[in-house]
């Protein structure tokens, strides 16, 4: 069951119980839903906090039984219920908090009459309300690091201040009345009246939240999609307060507990929150739709377009004129341009995880210093859709494992603040994405031992030195080699690593560990963009596409070169003093080749990690760009493939995946 | 007759839940943060169950329940280890360490107090 689920018969229950007049057991119901909270925003980890629910709630139903027996015993569990609430922190000033909220704190919004008519205007309004709120949340969280930055401030009151108008324009008051309140606090600061302060920014953050959760209300509302009622009272409450100057330190920390202890969360928020409490693939993918249905609409730059456009009116003119040869060259130009169109800033992936990790750092009591480099990066959408969970996971445990607590830094001479470095850049056809931590690193012997133990290498007698860190490294990819051991002892890693690579590779992409003990580790995942260079390789009739970026040199051995291996003939050859096992692709995927003697073949040298291997192919074809399709899931199980592409001949190339060929072979 | 039960765990949440929970079903209960404090705390007091996390730094679950079990004066205390692991492979080694019952993380408290009244009325 969803913990969306578990809140809602929470709510049923409390209202019931609201009903038939028994405080004592609204309030246990509210000290369940905190749990709850806490769960969903990692104040308490999924176990402790779990078992916390199954303790209060076995307790309240102890309780209620009783309580029919005889009204008063009923004491004795809720003393029980109140001394568990009390060690996990729940302030029972939450419940006055909410008492305080105005009466019509929940809304449902309406679509206004005016506007039924013309539906895309408000489509638009939405789309563009979203981007706005996306770019003030981001300087929102500039400014807490660099407050007197005058800039971001008039740029959030101005995004505010066009919202304010624009939301009235449609009639859509709750929306127009937080956007004036917001624009309130910014002006408050503006002329000096507030000091900017982590609080005041905190309810600035939560406006924003509760914008966009009205937007996406309005969205379903337009699709007709079922929806729920937005909590918006609280954060009037809340907003009012600031402007009376009135919110200190100490109030606003429990924003998150109000926010929490009134059903705040929506569904969305849950499910972000829930895809890092368990990454698993279902809750992704429930994200990315969430995302695409976002972007239904998106913005393009105006020059783009007409640039676009100018092409294509080359085209026309080329075709008319039947001056076929230029045809290549500008369906080339609008094939680059329309690419360059589709391609985003990985910054909205980058603020995203800012946004996260302050709130992780807050909760654990390491100090952290998160940077970000090349946010300006443009990568497909598929990319930023996919790969927020594999980084946010890496950060996550860099957080939890990799960075020591201030006590140990300091023995250790280091900074007591550990720094986590996200960046990204691109190289030629690949995105580079790297998260690097300056915590205390893997432990090298300690995974060997791990690997032994769990069966993952075999022990003999010859020692493992000769493995690359590398190889060791992979392991805490390896699904079930993580456990908690693994967690204190070993690595401080490790924890579902396999998923971040899963999630990885279904971007194509390699994830590289490098790591020093007590200097810190440094993942570098590298993804192909949607377009790569690839060689074009024949064996048989089949053609075969290898990206250029795993190739190494194309060769054909000598006779005195090649070595037998293993009673296999000429399986493998000397290349520069280092023997590289062959690979037949005609015998790996049973096509009836041209050549299969190595000698008169073409050998691809590619390099997988610090090794290389020989690809034999009949011959080499060309090199060509090539825009990756993803194979239908009929194809799926094809081993060592990773996709498709027509190639200009139209013939079907299958696209080589080499470490996964390698892996197999 | 009172029945003393000693909780072996490092994290404070857990300690006090399974206090709390223990206490309604009126055990005595006792608490320690790590296996050589459990091991100090049985020299001078013997309880009659030792309910136990694994997952613990310096000594684990295990090695903590093979040293009371080895020991004769200890050896008859019952031990319960539990563990936030789903893998099949701790409750292996749990019954391998001498454990008598084991429980995966998170539990209901009725669930601990069953397996502590199977265990303590079965000595």
């Amino acid at each position: 069951m969803r913990i969306g689920e578990i809140l809602k018969i929470l709510d049923e229950l409390k209202a019931i119980f609201q009903n038939e007049k028994f405080p004592q057991f609204v309030s246990s119901i509210d000290i369940l839903i905190e749990v709850m909270g806490q769960i969903v925003i990692e104040q308490l980890s999924y176990h402790v906090g779990m078992s916390y629910f199954f303790n209060i709630y076995e307790l309240l139903e102890k309780g209620l039984d009783s309580f029919f027996k005889d009204k008063n015993s009923f004491d004795f569990f809720y003393n029980k219920i109140e001394r568990l609430s009390l060690v996990l922190g729940i302030g029972t000033d939450v419940a006055k908090v909410i008492e305080e909220a105005p009466k019509e704190d929940e809304i449902i919004q309406e679509i206004p009459e005016n506007i039924m008519e013309d539906i895309s205007l408000l489509a638009d309004f939405i789309t563009e309300a979203g981007d706005n709120l996306d770019s003030a949340e981001a300087k929102i969280l500039h400014l807490e690091k660099k407050p007197n930055n005058q800039e971001y401030l008039d740029a959030v009151f101005r995004i505010m201040h066009t919202l304010k108008g624009s939301s009235g324009f449609f009639n859509l008051s709750a929306m127009s009345k937080l956007a004036h309140n917001t624009e309130d606090i910014l002006s408050q600061i503006r002329i000096k009246k507030l000091k900017i302060s982590p609080e005041i920014l905190e309810v600035v953050l939560k406006s924003i939240d509760t914008l966009r959760k009205l937007l996406s209300q309005l969205k379903d509302i337009m699709y007709n999609n079922p929806t729920k009622p937005i909590k918006i009272g609280i954060i009037y409450d809340l907003q009012e307060r600031c402007i009376k100057g009135e919110i200190v330190s100490k109030e606003t920390h429990k924003i998150g507990e109000i926010l929490v202890a009134t059903g705040q969360i929506t569904q969305e928020q849950l499910e972000e929150a829930l895809e890092q409490q368990q990454i698993s693939k279902k809750n992704i993918d429930e994200e990315k739709t969430t995302k695409e249905q976002l972007l239904d609409v998106i913005k393009i730059p105006t020059h783009k377009l007409n640039q676009l456009i100018e092409f294509l009116d080359e085209l026309v003119v080329s075709v008319s004129m039947k001056r076929f040869s230029q045809l290549d060259k500008i369906t080339g130009k609008v094939h680059d341009w329309i690419l360059s169109i589709k391609m985003f800033p990985i910054n909205n992936v980058f603020s995203k995880l800012y946004r996260h990790i302050r709130d992780i750092s807050s909760k654990c009591d390491k100090q952290i210093n998160f940077i970000v480099e090349g946010g300006e990066t443009l990568v497909d959408k598929t990319i930023i859709d996919g790969i927020y969970a594999p980084l946010m996971h890496l950060i996550r445990n860099a957080i939890d494992h990799g960075i020591e607590n201030v006590e140990a830094r300091k023995i250790l001479n280091k900074n007591i603040s550990g720094t986590i470095k996200v960046s990204a850049s691109r190289l030629g056809d690949i995105v580079i994405l790297q998260v690097s931590d300056d915590g205390k690193g893997l432990h090298r012997e300690a995974i060997i031992a791990k690997a032994i133990e769990k069966e993952m290498l075999k022990e003999t007698k010859k020692s493992f030195d000769q493995l690359s860190d590398q190889e060791v490294f992979e392991f805490i990819f390896k699904p079930g080699f993580s456990t908690a051991k693994g967690v204190t002892d070993i690595s401080g890693r490790g924890v579902g690593m396999d998923v971040v690579k899963r999630d990885v590779e279904a971007l194509r992409g390699k994830v590289i560990i490098e790591s020093k003990k007590d200097k810190g580790t440094n993942f570098t995942i590298k993804l192909p963009l949607s377009t790569v260079e690839g060689l074009v390789v024949r064996i048989g009739a089949s053609r075969f596409v290898i990206p250029i970026l795993d190739i190494n040199q194309i060769i054909t051995p000598k006779k005195e070169n090649l070595l037998d291996v293993c009673d296999e003939k000429e399986s493998c050859f000397i290349l520069a003093g280092e023997v590289i096992p062959i690979i037949p692709l005609y015998k790996f995927y049973q096509i009836n080749p041209d050549v299969s003697d190595p000698t008169k073949a073409i050998i691809i040298v590619i390099n997988f990690r610090e090794k290389k291997f020989g690809l034999m192919v009949d011959e080499f074809l060309r090199r060509q760009q090539i825009v990756i399709r993803d194979l239908d899931i009929y194809f799926n199980k094809l081993p060592g493939i990773s996709g498709m592409t027509i190639l200009g001949d139209g013939r079907v190339g299958w696209i080589i995946d080499p470490s996964s060929l390698i892996n197999l072979n | 007759m009172k029945r003393y039960i000693l909780i072996v765990d490092d994290e404070m949440l857990y300690r006090e839940l399974l206090t709390v929970c223990l206490d309604v079903y009126n055990f005595e209960v006792r608490e320690v943060e790590s296996g050589k404090e459990a091991l100090n705390f049985i020299k001078t007091f013997l309880p009659d169950l030792i309910v136990s996390d694994i997952m613990m730094p310096d000594m684990d679950g295990f090695e903590l329940c093979k040293i009371i079990k080895s020991n004769p004066k200890t050896k008859h205390i019952k031990v319960i280890l539990f563990t936030a692991m789903l893998t099949a492979e701790y409750e292996e080694k749990a019954y391998e360490a001498g454990a008598d019952s084991f429980l995966n993380k998170p539990f209901p408290g009725s669930e601990l107090v069953y397996r502590i009244n199977e265990l303590l009325i079965s000595r």
